[in-house]
């Protein structure tokens, strides 16, 4: 009964996402044709009349609406997002050789934002209004209010300018420095499965400061949520039965984390799939090469195809995460679980 | 939620004063500050914020230039605070924008529930699921770019934000006693929605349009960072950020770094005062 | 103010020798330090070993907070300031915080009133009763186990070894009940305090659970500490009845002498509140004090039929009006 049921779960909720997905190819297809000129958002501005009627008539433009919409969700389920108007390479090859670095610093961030977040919000969850909660409030006050390019700014002033300590951002890599062989994508995963120390060490450093940059900005909520839940988890009475019978203070704070947990990973799911499609202002400070700033320099060259194809895989990737939180906080609470049939 | 039921007629002197009284609060002087600055920078500033001057390319603060100047020889100073009048009415303008429009679709959404409900929810969690700066980006590459697609791209942001929470705080409101009352009486549901319904639910979204308005002038900057939204050599924080960058590394720090405290205070004023107001509501 | 104790045992420890818990001149209070709310107010208790006592009194009465304080579990901002809890030849009051966690449901332990709350929703029953079985004895995995399959079968929960592994909210109330009494016991304490296990329960499902209590009690040779605002269920439980009023012991005696002759008022209008003459709805008029409204004199005054100047002015002091039976009233 329960494999049956699972499986019944995970096709409802897949059913839920590709709809989602499909909603937001609906809102791209909406903004570039019906309220912009699709023809002009591959050619750019400078199109000529003639090249514009001409290409107009090659692409279909001239068909009637819901012609041209089953040809675009066609495309996008074969993979297709178009082709790249400034180097007429494919859409989808551009964003893959791209999206690992991506993928690489939102992982990264998210890494060190879990690190700092959870045990302040836990320590704060203890003594509410003691030091360490107006502390690490303070922290995730400024870490919020602040815009996360002009930290990444202020990050490399002091560390790379002042102290030295990091690098310059020019991006992954130093400037000539050869990439090891590409297995993920990911210059740090890739440098360790080669070996090459040196590079993985190099590459570490490159992405340290944006790294930061982002645990710092992108992920005080998750403190303000973790603090809040363990403060409701510790009033809970099963966390006052615990301490009547005698169980030490770390298996008390344990239970009270569990139970606090569902809510913590939902928002830290969310917040990763926020961070994944968000880089675009911290990738453009630190020159990091990834989608984020590939749909920058693409807006830059008036070349939108890229941009858009940005704008779905990024949407994509915050559904799917989305429901891998769901499906794990279902893993985890057992009430959530039975509350489905 | 307050308990006692309040009424659009109930806005009396003595509440209103209530209400105004919490305003001496450091973050309140913050914002005024801003709003002064913003309706006097011709007045205050020094220099024309946009008149070259190119014998006086990057000098850092000093008696002369307050905030140092920039590559082009301009004040940073004035820049900072014409600046103000640039951020703070995107940034107001795009959230009252929202405002107008998510507020009352929110409030029909969760008064009348229904199919009208399940449309407007879904359509906005599926714009929600588009991360934040790609859909500006496709919105700009549609639209153009200019100062009014800005505040296009922030109100659109918002409109699902104040639509999902009117309609959050409507729905358990919409089944007490004196709205009950109200539709017995055989009161046109708009009447019932903006005399009765709204009035006990603007706490939250009074609150929420402050934050809104803090993350609106982040955005604001965001986008102009990358040279979407803005009139060069029309100053905006996120423009003068974006100029100042690349001496960073020769240590030239005062560029960004005053523009960037500005959004910073801009943001926690703003930020500020929405908490505040929750914390009222909330008891 | 009531009259201090000066000895460290209570005056009611001459109900038996050497009894099992006494509690003598105990005063709990909360707020802020300048200006402290007493919520128990010099509140004496004796059980003796292997006894069976009911604390009865309305909500709000402070029998709740007498278990916590006795077990050492007060809730934050509130503290115990003086009197002594003495258990087993300890002072409970000055014991350090290890030796107090090796008490607390190792020899002492609590069933709630919510069983289902008080057990965390995300661990099976039977772990969450070997974890607090294997914390105390430190025997291992498999022997706690068995022991709480063992225990969940003597407590008549079916398919102990099934129902083990299930979670809190699998189980109806009064299975839930018995879960948590299992969770007592398993330690095989010498007190068990049972803090108003039945209420909100169904009035079958009431007695079964009184009825797995009065067995594994009497079983284990066990001291019973029942708190009920319910006189029927203290009558059907216990040996010793102690009637608790705004923060004070009142009276306290055997449950036969107390319930059948009581000699405080209040205890009077409890029991034709409980057992009204023929046709009658009996209630005492007014309503429990609020911690801190209350002045120097007895608690009761306020409300009592009986009250004078002198009972206004002055907290009368527990006297042993009968063999055995105390009494805090100024009349006889």
């Amino acid at each position: 009964m329960r494999r049956g049921f699972w499986l019944r779960y995970l096709g409802r909720r897949l059913l839920a996402a590709v709809l989602a997905l499909f909603g937001v190819a609906v809102i791209v297809f909406v903004v570039t044709r019906l309220l912009g000129d699709p023809v002009e958002l591959i050619l750019g501005q400078r199109a000529t009349p003639e090249q514009a009627a001409q290409l107009r008539a090659k692409l279909g433009y001239d068909d009637p609406l819901p012609q041209q919409f089953v040809r675009y969700i066609g495309d996008l389920v074969q993979g297709d997002l178009g082709v790249s108007n400034y180097t007429q390479r494919a859409v989808t090859d551009e964003i893959a050789d791209r999206f690992p670095a991506t993928l690489e610093l939102a992982l990264a961030g998210m890494f060190l934002g879990l690190l700092w977040t959870i045990p302040l919000g836990v320590l704060a969850a203890q003594r509410p209004g003691g030091w360490v909660d107006r502390v690490s409030r303070a922290i995730a006050e400024f870490g919020l209010a602040i815009p996360n390019f002009f930290f990444g700014l202020l990050l490399i002033l002091l560390f790379a300018y002042v102290l030295g300590w990091a690098p310059a951002p020019v991006g992954e890599l130093d400037i000539g420095a050869t990439p090891p062989p590409r297995v993920t994508g990911m210059v740090v995963v890739d440098a360790l499965l080669a070996g090459d120390l040196s590079t993985f060490s190099s590459a570490l450093k490159y992405l340290a400061l944006p790294a930061i940059t982002l645990a710092v900005t992108s992920c005080p909520p998750i403190l303000a949520l973790t603090r809040t839940s363990m403060i409701t988890a510790l009033r809970g009475d099963y966390v006052r039965s615990a301490r009547a019978f005698g169980l030490p203070q770390r298996t008390v704070r344990w239970y009270a984390l569990k139970n606090s947990l569902v809510p913590v990973l939902t928002m830290s799911a969310m917040t990763f799939g926020f961070l994944v499609g968000n880089t675009v202002l911290v990738e453009t400070v630190f020159s990091w090469p990834g989608v984020g700033l590939y749909s920058v320099q693409s807006m830059q060259r008036f070349d939108y195809a890229p941009v858009l194809g940005v704008v779905l895989l990024g949407s994509a990737i915050y559904i799917l995460v989305y429901l891998l939180a769901d499906l794990i906080s279902m893993a985890i609470d057992p009430r959530v679980r039975e509350g489905q049939t | 939620m307050s308990a006692e039921p309040v009424s659009a007629a109930a806005w009396t002197p003595a509440r209103v004063g209530s209400r105004l009284r919490p305003l001496l609060t450091p973050y309140w002087a913050l914002l005024l500050l801003f709003a002064l600055v913003a309706l006097l920078a011709p007045l205050i500033a020094p220099y024309d914020p946009i008149q070259a001057d190119l014998e006086a390319k990057l000098l850092p603060p000093s008696s002369a230039h307050l905030f140092g100047t920039d590559e082009n020889g301009m004040d940073i100073f004035s820049r900072v605070l014409y600046a103000t009048r640039t951020d703070l009415v995107v940034a107001v303008l795009g959230v009252a924008f929202a405002f107008v429009v998510g507020v009352p679709i929110g409030a029909m959404c969760g008064y009348l529930g229904g199919w009208l409900d399940e449309l407007f929810n879904r359509t906005s969690e599926i714009v929600q699921s588009i991360p934040l700066f790609l859909f500006a980006l496709m919105i700009f590459a549609a639209l153009g770019n200019s100062k009014t697609i800005l505040v296009v791209v922030v109100a659109i942001v918002n409109i699902p934000i104040f639509l999902k929470l009117t309609r959050s705080v409507v729905q358990p409101i919409k089944n007490q006693d004196y709205i009950a009352a109200a539709r017995l009486a055989g009161q046109p549901t708009s009447r019932i929605v903006l005399r009765h319904v709204l009035p006990n639910t603007l706490g939250p979204i009074v609150s929420q349009a402050s934050i809104s308005a803090a993350y609106a002038i982040q955005i604001t900057a965001g986008l102009a960072f990358i040279g979407l939204g803005v009139e060069l050599p029309h100053p905006e924080w996120g423009s003068m950020i974006q100029q100042g960058a690349p001496f960073i590394m020769d240590g030239d720090w005062w560029v960004s770094v005053f523009p960037g405290l500005a959004v910073l205070l801009a943001v926690v004023a703003f930020g500020g005062i929405g908490r505040q107001i929750a914390r009222r509501y909330d008891r | 103010m009531s009259v201090a104790q000066t000895q460290s045992r209570s005056v009611l420890a001459g109900i038996a020798d050497d009894p099992l818990l006494d509690i003598s001149g105990l005063v709990v209070e909360t707020g802020p330090q300048r200006a402290p709310v007493e919520l128990l107010r010099s509140i004496e208790l004796a059980i003796p070993r292997g006894a069976r006592v009911g604390v009865v009194g309305e909500s709000g009465s402070g029998k709740s907070m007498t278990a916590s304080a006795i077990l050492g579990v007060l809730p934050d901002g509130v503290r115990a300031r003086s009197g002594t809890i003495r258990f087993d030849g300890r002072d409970l009051t000055t014991l350090p915080e290890r030796e107090m966690r090796r008490i607390r449901g190792g020899e002492i332990s609590l069933v709630s009133q919510n069983a289902v709350a008080s057990l965390n929703p995300l661990m099976t029953v039977g772990a969450q009763i070997a974890k607090v079985c294997r914390e105390h004895t430190g025997v291992s995995k498999q022997e706690a186990w068995a022991r709480t399959v063992e225990l969940l079968d003597a407590l008549g929960i079916p398919e102990p070894d099934v129902r083990a592994r299930s979670y809190p909210h699998h189980f109806s109330g009064g299975m839930a009940q018995r879960v948590a009494i299992a969770m007592a016991l398993i330690c095989s304490p010498q007190l068990v305090i049972a803090d108003e296990p039945t209420t909100g329960l169904d009035a079958t499902i009431q007695a079964q659970v009184l009825e797995v209590i009065d067995g594994s009690v009497k079983a284990s040779g066990a001291a019973l500490l029942l708190i009920s605002h319910d006189l029927a269920v203290v009558r059907a439980m216990c040996d010793i009845v102690a009637v608790v009023y705004a923060g004070s012991l009142l009276e306290y005696g055997p449950a036969d002498e107390v319930l059948n002759r009581p000699l405080s008022p209040y205890t009077q209008g409890l029991i034709r509140c409980m057992d009204p003459p023929e046709g009658e709805i009996a209630f005492i008029p007014g309503r429990i004090p609020e911690p801190g409204t209350l002045g120097a004199g007895c608690p009761f005054a306020e409300r009592c039929e009986q009250a004078t100047d002198a009972c206004r002015a002055q907290q009368p002091a527990l006297r042993q009006l009968r063999p055995d039976h105390w009494v805090s009233c100024h009349h006889e």
